[in-house]
């Protein structure tokens, strides 16, 4: 059992070597370090991934400390979902890494860069290996950290610095609610392993699973970028574009759902609780679509797309179907790094201009493999059969479909139509970065080329993105449902009905298509002059999807400046005024009472001869009193 | 085995003192190494010895005591003589004070120190007592040619006088009292209830406590103290701070536990008293005061404060908090005024807080163990003191004595202040005169070493030590 071990540790070991002797290694070799040990970690993920004969395991390393019912250890759970996932992780991140070799072949920074990277990859395998949640909370704030550190990697520009604070402190808040839930388990069941927990999870009361399960929602919420915590995601995209890739797209968003898939045998005993995450998933879905179709920064469309993708997983999840999620979840990380690889090309030939209007038709000219490279991943994510994401997001919405209340069917509708808008903005992003005449508009002369590295590392990614469906096919085939069969093990997975599926799955073909054909008619090259018609027939509607809603300026109002006016006030008045002149006013007392009894050591024999009557007549005294 | 192997130690120490006069006599000129090491050698065997023999109820027609809080205390007392020796030699060497005498009456102090930790009997405990403080006066006037070496002895000497005639005369009462000179019986027979022997006893208990207070500093016994500190020579002020304070603290603890439930009631109000006159008389001056060994003073009276605490939360808690306390009291003193004593010039002892001005960059060493002892002293976590401070206020809590505890805490962090201004001197300063001072020698870096890696260890893993004192 080295292989998940060794998958968990190489990239630790690369993160180490970098902080400790990186700036004495020549560039090459810091490059080659931080790639191996990733790449090192993959080929442990896959041997453990070859070596995995079905049974669920708890691979104890350590133990970390032991306070009273606390005794958390250095603890991994091994099964079908926890490889998978460390699978994907660490293929992506190998990827990533080889094409970050080539960005930021520039950069002086290139050493803290890899380290953070590395540590990153370190502790996302802690969260999806982890059975100890003190120890996944280990990997649960360094991923944050790292996400902090490398959104603010080029420090020099204080927006940057900003936003890195922004992702740090919302993603925070939600951790206050994993703390929280971890003291509740602490104390009912004494135990901090995911595996007790779930397996004792029916002896604790109703209420507390569903408190337990809010609780751990409001936490994922804000990695996952949910709402109401989903702010800082757009912003992060001020960290270089393979991190947006890997940390802000494929793995570090993903881990919220991911925790709550682990504990999904609790979760599930708590209908409240399960619904929460189907609302929040939907809700959330349809609010990221509608913003990602009026923003202008390739980046930030993404952003907001992988808000809005997200959101389908925690449906998928809240309607109860961990497969049809986790799938979600595998197909979402192959096309949405390939898109955003893909969007780091697009940078790189536009000389770092991220505005979508710029670029047009040139561009396609000038890359034309990037063209094809991003055509293929709005396929997958806007769902266009046959790619990935027609499988995986329409088993979600069957899932939705078929769960049995009122309020999921509901929130099927809305994640239909957030569907629609998610091939609308998917195909807006092509059409006008592609297909567009961006004359006048301020962009660069020439297009600088692109390195071959990068455009590489794209077409493993699209042949995933593409074929990703073929993970869980469905029907009857003995092809098909390959997913299902793997994860039949893992607790908490349950088999969809199968009556109406293909009704559901004709449904969303025709939407992507619709979609595909209304984008075309509203941004395609046709309607190359009026490109902008839709902004300009509601530019106020236009405005309010741009902001996000105008939910930073909600925030804003209602929670940020209130707070700061407390600051001041308590900074000000509370601590100035009050607290320091109290501890001043002490300080001079002391000082006045220390003056006043050092004038009693006048150094003269007599004063102590005076003292040891007074002492002794005192003694007495009280003796006297005591003894009588 | 012979009750007069518990004499041993004793004999071995007058044997080294004799033989440190008896090496003055026939060599001119001692090697100063010959005689510390001489002097270190007598003090390890008593050291070895009390550690060999068995512990045991009274012995010598019950003249001494020996379990084991007397042994701890007399490992403790060698070893403040044994360091305080390492810290004074070349100290002693340098200024011409390195005669024969000096080695000769720390041994001899040392062995009345011993004396008084068992003492089972009241003449032992008058004469232990008075056999060290005789040794002190002389070495406080070691530095015969500096006025205010001379004067602090003769103000350490008058009410010495005095509070020793004050204890003799408590003893004799108790004497008269009970017709029983044996410390625990007594003690025991004063509270048999009968006004006739209680009156008496307790105004014989009250005298008692006079001398003692003296000795150990306790307001209001305590105003000798800056001006006895700041005249006697670094080292020697070390030796006195702590191997007599804690000599004094081991006969007062068996005092303590003899004593019988009535009068405990009648003394716990008195010891209630001066700990927090003490704490506060301690604390309080050494906050704007700028002459350095009258802070160090001052807060030596503090620190005895807070080991009257620990006593008197001892028939709740047991030993363990003011043994311990002892044993970072003395450290800390120890580390104090040795690494003032190597700090200092030739021509005069540091004494002035400018003085200490960027000695933290000049002569890092001494400097770094003099922080830690003060930042010990000021009760700062990862050190002894604070862990001593730690387990005192926990015990006295548990006793029931909240608002003790309050003014401890108090005066901590009043002393806390004081202290902090000499960190800052040594630290943040500006160095006014560079290469004052000689470099310390080997035998002070030991010493220093010693002493700064047990504050520092024993604060981090107080555990052992704590576990053995339980």
């Amino acid at each position: 059992m080295t292989a998940p071990v060794l998958t968990l540790l190489c990239p630790l070991a690369g993160a180490a070597v970098l902080a400790l002797a990186g700036r004495h290694l020549p560039r090459r070799v810091a490059e080659v370090v931080a790639v191996a040990v990733v790449l090192a970690g993959f080929v442990a993920a896959c041997a453990a991934w070859a070596g995995f004969d079905g049974q669920s395991r708890i691979l104890h390393l350590a133990s970390w400390f032991s306070v009273g019912h606390l005794a958390p250890s250095f603890s991994l759970k091994l099964d079908a979902l926890s490889l998978l996932m460390a699978l994907m992780v660490s293929g992506v991140s190998a990827l990533i890494h080889f094409y970050s070799v080539a960005y930021m072949r520039r950069d002086q920074g290139f050493v803290r860069y890899f380290c953070y990277l590395n540590l990153f990859v370190f502790s996302m395998q802690t969260i999806v290996m982890a059975d100890d949640l003190v120890f996944l909370f280990l990997g649960w704030e360094g991923v944050g950290f790292c996400s902090f550190a490398l959104i603010g990697f080029w420090s020099e520009d204080a927006a940057n610095v900003a936003a890195g604070r922004k992702a740090f402190i919302l993603t925070r808040i939600g951790d206050v609610a994993y703390l929280v839930a971890l003291a509740l388990i602490v104390t009912s069941l004494a135990s901090t392993s995911l595996t007790e927990l779930n397996a004792r999870a029916g002896l604790l009361a109703p209420d507390m699973v569903t408190l337990l399960g809010l609780l751990f929602l409001f936490a994922a919420c804000g990695k996952s970028a949910q709402l109401p915590l989903l702010v800082w995601l757009p912003d992060a995209m001020a960290a270089p574009t393979p991190v947006s890739a890997l940390i802000h797209a494929a793995t570090m968003v993903t881990a919220g759902v991911y925790l709550l898939m682990r504990l999904a045998p609790m979760i599930s005993l708590s209908p409240a609780a399960m619904l929460a995450i189907a609302a929040i998933g939907a809700l959330t879905a349809f609010f990221a679509a509608c913003a990602a179709l009026a923003q202008h920064d390739v980046k930030r469309v993404l952003a907001w797309s992988t808000v809005s993708q997200v959101g389908y997983m925690f449906l998928g999840l809240g309607a109860g179907d961990l497969t049809g999620s986790f799938f979600h979840l595998l197909v979402h990380a192959f096309f949405k790094s390939l898109l955003f690889l893909g969007a780091g090309c697009m940078i790189t030939a536009m000389h770092d201009d991220h505005d979508i209007f710029r670029m047009g038709a040139r561009l396609r000219r000038h890359a034309p493999g990037v063209f094809a490279a991003m055509v293929m991943g709005a396929c997958a994510l806007g769902g266009v059969p046959p790619a990935g994401g027609f499988f995986s997001k329409g088993r979600i919405l069957f899932a939705a479909f078929t769960a049995p209340g009122l309020a999921e069917r509901l929130l099927w509708v809305l994640a239909t139509a957030a569907a629609l808008l998610t091939v609308l903005y998917a195909f807006r992003l092509v059409f006008v970065a592609f297909f567009g005449q961006p004359a006048g508009q301020g962009g660069p002369e020439a297009l600088a080329p692109v390195p071959k590295l990068m455009l590489a590392m794209l077409w493993p990614l699209a042949l995933l993105a593409l074929a990703g469906g073929a993970l869980n096919l469905p029907g009857e085939a003995p092809w098909s449902g390959w997913l299902g069969h793997v994860l039949a093990g893992v607790p908490g997975v349950a088999a969809l009905p199968e009556d109406n599926e293909a009704l559901v799955s004709a449904l969303d073909a025709l939407i992507s298509l619709a979609g595909l054909l209304l984008a075309w008619r509203l941004w395609g090259p046709k309607n190359l002059m009026d490109w902008r018609r839709p902004a300009a027939l509601a530019p106020r509607v236009h405005a309010f999807f741009l902001s996000g809603w105008k939910l930073d300026a909600l925030y804003l109002a209602a929670v940020a400046r209130p707070y700061q006016a407390l600051a001041l006030w308590l900074w000000r008045d509370v601590d100035g005024r009050g607290l320091d002149g109290l501890a001043l006013g002490a300080a001079n007392l002391a000082g006045n009472a220390s003056r006043s009894l050092r004038r009693l050591a006048t150094g003269r024999v007599t004063a102590t001869l005076v003292m040891f009557a007074l002492g002794l007549a005192l003694i007495l005294l009280i003796f006297s009193v005591r003894a009588a | 085995m012979s009750d007069w192997f518990y004499l041993l130690p004793q004999a071995i120490l007058c044997a080294g003192g004799l033989a440190a006069l008896g090496l003055g006599a026939v060599l001119l000129r001692p090697a100063p190494g010959l005689q510390l090491g001489g002097a270190l050698l007598f003090l390890a065997a008593a050291g070895a010895i009390v550690l060999a023999l068995p512990a045991a109820g009274p012995v010598l027609d019950d003249m001494l005591a020996f379990d084991g809080i007397v042994r701890f205390y007399q490992l403790l007392i060698l070893g403040s003589a044994g360091l305080s020796l390492l810290f004074a030699s070349r100290y002693a060497s340098l200024r011409g004070l390195a005669g024969d005498e000096l080695y000769a009456l720390v041994l001899f102090a040392t062995l009345g120190m011993l004396l008084l930790a068992g003492a089972a009997n009241w003449v032992i405990f008058v004469l232990g007592l008075e056999l060290f403080t005789l040794c002190l006066y002389v070495l406080i006037a070691l530095d015969r040619g500096r006025r205010t070496s001379l004067e602090a002895a003769l103000k350490y000497f008058v009410p010495g006088a005095a509070a020793a005639g004050c204890l003799i005369f408590g003893v004799a009462l108790i004497y008269a009292a009970t017709g029983s000179l044996d410390l625990a019986s007594s003690l025991a027979s004063t509270a048999a209830g009968d006004v006739a022997s209680f009156g008496p006893g307790l105004a014989g208990l009250a005298l008692i406590l006079l001398g003692v207070g003296f000795k150990l500093a306790l307001a209001p016994f305590h105003l000798w103290a800056p001006d006895v500190y700041q005249g006697a020579p670094a080292p020697v002020a070390a030796f006195l701070a702590t191997g007599s304070k804690v000599a004094v603290y081991a006969a007062l603890l068996r005092l303590v536990a003899a004593l019988p439930a009535d009068a405990w009631q009648a003394l716990a109000p008195v010891f209630w008293l001066l700990s927090a006159a003490t704490l506060l008389a301690g604390s309080l001056p050494a906050l704007t005061q700028t002459r350095v060994k009258r802070l160090l003073a001052y807060s030596s009276v503090a620190q005895m404060g807070y080991l009257l605490l620990a006593l008197l939360a001892y028939p709740a808690a047991g030993p363990a908090p003011v043994m311990f306390y002892a044993a970072a009291y003395v450290l800390m003193d120890l580390g104090a005024f040795g690494s003032l004593g190597l700090l200092s010039p030739v021509s005069g002892d540091l004494d002035a807080l400018e003085g200490f001005a960027g000695l933290g960059r000049t002569r890092p060493w001494p400097a770094a163990v003099l922080a830690v002892s003060l930042l010990s002293l000021a009760g700062l976590p990862l050190t002894m003191g604070f862990v001593g401070k730690f387990v005192v206020f926990v015990a006295v809590v548990r006793a029931g004595y909240p608002v003790l505890a309050g003014i401890g805490i108090l005066g901590a962090v009043v002393a806390a202040g004081a202290y902090l201004r000499v960190l800052g001197a040594l630290y943040f300063g500006r160095p006014v005169h560079a290469g004052q001072g000689q470099p310390p020698g080997p035998a002070a870096y030991v010493a220093l070493g010693l002493v700064g890696a047990l504050i520092v260890l024993l604060g981090i893993v107080p555990g052992p030590l704590l576990g053995l004192l339980r």
